[in-house]
């Protein structure tokens, strides 16, 4: 179990460096869940397909159970999708045995939303830098911890805290060693699980420009996973947003931010608290509560809640499609003119603080 | 209206509730830890006010001290909690008893674990409002119909029988907003009450509470990190920074110019604008 696994010759041979990094088609993943006596399937991520270039930043956005850890999991095959391909660096997972799938991980890390929780709490931060090391390359132990220190020095910490447990260390400190482990060994894409959502305001934007100096300097792809929307404005360049298990709308950040057009994205936006008045939006407002995934129908998932909704939109589930070249939205309600004449409410006016006295 | 311990100049007589000075810390097994120096704000009448502060600020260890709800370890080592002419930091527990849940009422974070798990949704709404109100059962059962619907969750009936696991996050909120109302208590503190939820609900939620605090003619203290919520929700903010207060003020004043550094820091950090090293 301790032989160093080098990297197969199957892994560094085939990167191509202008393919994408991260390729997703179709991603699907149904859970199988005995409810009330019989089974029933839940459709937790469905037609999910994600591309993701070196040096590039995709954030995938969504509210709880939208689906959006299910697919940084299936996508790390920590479980295992029911259909879709994911390729990463050129490598096809789906067909990998166990044995050739741990190799893969070299190419591939994660970092997760609680460091607390995701360092082992009876391992130093040299245990925890040099395991990936280990496991992955075949270096030696001199050449393990040196490249340890090097990976502190890399994530703004120093030698000094090589020995020390993660209890011994603040928040942010913790979640630089969890950016560290991931980095170990030059992964091609790194899946970020909400890494900032536990971390103070103050802390949060020096983990976030540790994020983007690492980019900068590994060209790593990045998929970024959050529900914070002023963090993804500021970290990615182009935008996913998932609701129920689909993506209802994807472009550039820009176009996202700045002209949303699915229902569920503005409303959304328009949910944010905003510090300044002028980047307030009006509420978009939603009906009730996310469905359980369950009742969802076969039409458009968001048509129960939705302020746009016909009667066309609960009859069959609206593809993406494309605005522009980069953008895409699955709602035919707002790319049709006359509909959305009867129904839309200005996104983008500034209006003041909600309902004070 | 300018920074900490001076006393907004003839805001006294609408204050409800004025701390000064107060000072307190926790016995531990290294010794005694300080974690409140010299704090001293008001919150005024009718208004809500934002405590807001980072991890390790003290700013819910001060809202517990308030409600009487500090833990044991903690000792108070100077100042005052002045509320209706008495200083209720020196009240026993037998004391504050009369005043919380019916004169002072919290909101909790965590609303599914702050809820009775083994007791019915009605059950504890019920309790609730029998422990405070001389009331009948059908009465108080008929008050707290009234108030699951007043914090607008559907079918207010049959989510009188249910239990907390049966309800959403964000349903799970309005039903600890509805326990927290039930008495019509004078002052409602809301330690991170939309913490862990979705923007979309913490919108709803959010809006919700400042309709009811205002209708209610109530005054409300938010304990929050997210200077978004208090902007757009709060009227008077207090800023905490390791135990301190480091600025007081109007929402409007405070986030718009603020006086103290580290309120700077804050501001800044949150609306990711470069900080100097």
């Amino acid at each position: 179990m301790n032989t160093p696994v080098t990297h197969g010759p199957a892994l560094t041979n085939i990167t191509d460096s202008r393919g994408p990094a991260l390729n997703v088609v179709g991603l699907r993943k149904e859970f199988h869940v005995k409810r009330g006596g019989h089974a029933r399937t839940l459709v937790a991520v469905d037609s999910v397909s994600i591309d993701i270039h070196p040096g590039e930043t995709v954030a995938l956005v969504g509210e709880s159970g939208s689906g959006k850890s299910t697919v940084a999991r299936c996508i790390a095959r920590l479980i295992d999708p029911t259909q879709g391909a994911v390729t990463v660096g050129g490598l096809e997972f789906g067909g990998l045995t166990h044995r050739q799938l741990s190799r893969a991980y070299g190419d591939i890390q994660m970092v997760f939303q609680d460091p607390n929780s995701s360092l082992n709490p009876r391992m130093t931060v040299r245990q925890v830098l040099t395991e990936p090391l280990r496991l992955h390359t075949n270096a030696d132990r001199r050449a393990r911890d040196a490249r340890a220190a090097e990976l502190l020095t890399l994530v703004g910490l120093g030698p000094e805290h090589l020995d020390r447990y993660p209890s011994e260390l603040s928040g942010g400190q913790r979640q630089r060693i969890g950016i560290a482990r991931a980095v170990a060994v030059s992964p091609k894409v790194l899946l970020l699980d909400e890494p900032t959502s536990s971390l103070d305001v103050s802390v949060r934007g020096q983990v976030l420009d540790l994020l983007r100096e690492l980019q900068d300097q590994l060209r790593m792809a990045y998929l970024f996973i959050s529900h914070d929307l002023d963090v993804v404005r500021r970290i990615s360049d182009r935008v996913l947003v998932m609701y129920l298990g689909g993506i209802v709308e994807s472009g550039t950040t820009e176009e996202i931010f700045e002209h949303p057009r699915h229902p569920y994205t503005r409303a959304l936006l328009s949910a944010a608290p905003q510090i300044d008045a002028r980047d307030r939006r009006e509420r978009t407002r939603l009906e009730g509560e996310i469905p359980s995934p369950f009742d969802v129908g076969a039409g458009c998932r968001l048509a129960g809640r939705c302020p746009l909704a016909q009667p066309s939109c609960r009859a069959e589930r609206p593809a993406l499609s494309p605005v522009s070249s980069t953008h895409e939205v699955a709602c035919p309600v707002v790319l049709n003119d006359e509909l959305i004449a009867q129904a839309v409410v200005p996104v983008q006016a500034a209006v003041p603080a909600v309902s004070r006295k | 209206m300018t920074t900490a311990k001076a006393e907004p100049a003839g805001r006294e007589a609408g204050n409800l509730v004025t701390v000064t000075s107060f000072a307190g810390g926790f016995r531990t097994s290294e010794g005694f830890k300080p974690v409140l120096h010299d704090v001293s704000f008001a919150l005024a009448e009718g208004k809500m006010t934002a405590i807001v502060g980072e991890t390790g600020s003290g700013k819910t260890i001060m809202a517990l001290s308030m409600m009487g709800l500090a833990p044991s370890t903690f000792a108070k080592t100077g100042g005052s909690i002045e509320y209706a002419g008495d200083d209720i930091s020196t009240y026993d527990d037998r004391a504050f008893r009369c005043i919380r849940g019916g004169e002072f009422a919290m909101v909790f974070q965590d609303a599914r674990a702050a809820l009775n798990p083994v007791l019915s949704v009605g059950k504890q709404l019920i309790d609730a409002c029998r422990a405070h109100r001389r009331v009948s059962v059908a009465q108080a059962r008929e008050i707290a119909e009234e108030m699951l619907g007043k914090v607008r969750v559907p079918e207010p009936a049959q989510r009188m029988k249910q239990f907390p696991h049966e309800f959403s996050g964000g349903m799970a909120q309005r039903v600890m907003l509805a326990l927290a109302l039930i008495c019509q208590p004078k002052l409602l503190i809301l330690d991170e009450p939309t913490t862990g939820l979705d923007v979309t609900i913490q919108a709803d939620i959010m809006e919700l509470i400042v309709d009811l605090v205002h209708s209610g003619h109530m005054t409300a203290c938010l304990i929050t990190h997210d200077l978004g919520v208090v902007a757009e929700t709060c009227d008077d903010v207090v800023v905490m920074f390791h135990g301190y207060i480091k600025e007081t003020g109007t929402v409007v004043e405070v986030l718009a110019h603020p006086k103290d550094n580290y309120t700077e820091q804050l501001l800044r950090a949150s609306r990711f604008e470069e900080m100097p090293a």
